[in-house]
């Protein structure tokens, strides 16, 4: 029975820079969770105003994580492609 | 159950995990994970921006405040305004000046107590709770964690020769 391919990178630095990918989304996750904590504190305070400002910042926290996950997804396809190849 | 047991062979019992299983959650899926985090918590912050567009706030009643006018200069009392659900603290300084404001201490919703001394202390607002000191005039924090803060929101009086009525709430200002 012949040996099939992996079917996970194996390419040098990939558990890195995933390990890497892995902490900033964490830490970005932990900025958007005192950006809604600190939202929240203000609008029960009274304070209407500063609601938007954290909403922007936060989606442009999302904007980070999302372009890092489809960063490695996008590596992880086109390996995955080259594996297809016979 | 022993020829189940026979079966299996030896080296199942030391990886007894199947190999689609053992890459399951590969730190490529947690980071997919936390994508679906980050969304949540956009979402939660949406939900405050619109609840901050959509809210409304006043207009406030008139209520008279039952046994302001019988207070005595240095003396405080506990009322509800603007509704049931909401303490406020009314304060009869001692040049008799009535000041009033919401119990609710911006730290951490702590209920905020007068107090006042002959010594070099003074008069002041506390919070027993991390120990937070607002000024009586205005309402602001001097010590503790309401010094970062807003100061105490505070209620709008009336004041008629045998009558005290609360008739709205300040707005708020950022200490």
């Amino acid at each position: 029975m012949p040996i099939g391919k992996p079917n996970f990178d194996l390419r040098p630095g990939v558990v890195a820079s995933t390990t890497a990918r892995l902490w900033i989304c964490a830490v970005i996750c932990i900025v958007q969770y005192w950006l809604l904590t600190a939202s929240m504190e203000a609008f029960h305070g009274g304070n209407q105003h500063i609601a938007l400002p954290m909403f922007i910042a936060s989606a442009v926290c999302f904007a980070l994580v999302a372009g890092l996950i489809l960063t490695g997804e996008a590596g992880a396809k086109k390996l995955k492609d080259e594996l297809k190849k016979p | 159950m022993s020829d189940t047991k026979q079966s299996i062979p030896k080296w199942r019992e030391d990886f007894p995990i199947e190999q689609e299983f053992d890459d399951f959650i590969t730190r490529r899926d947690f980071v997919r994970f936390l994508g679906l985090v980050s969304a949540g918590l956009m979402v939660g912050n949406a939900s405050v921006v619109v609840s901050s567009l959509t809210h409304e706030e006043g207009p406030f009643p008139e209520m008279e405040v039952a046994g302001a006018a019988d207070m005595k200069p240095g003396g405080w009392m506990v009322y509800k305004y603007p509704n049931e659900k909401t303490a406020a603290i009314l304060i009869r300084r001692e040049n008799g000046e009535y000041i009033s404001f919401l119990q609710k201490c911006p730290h951490l919703a702590c209920p905020v107590s007068y107090h006042r001394s002959n010594d070099e202390e003074g008069e002041h607002i506390g919070c027993y709770c991390h120990n937070g000191r607002f000024e009586v005039e205005t309402g602001r924090g001097t010590q503790g964690p309401p010094r970062e803060l807003r100061p105490l929101r505070q209620v709008v009086l009336r004041v008629d020769e045998n009558s005290v009525t609360a008739i709205g709430l300040n707005e708020i200002h950022l200490a």
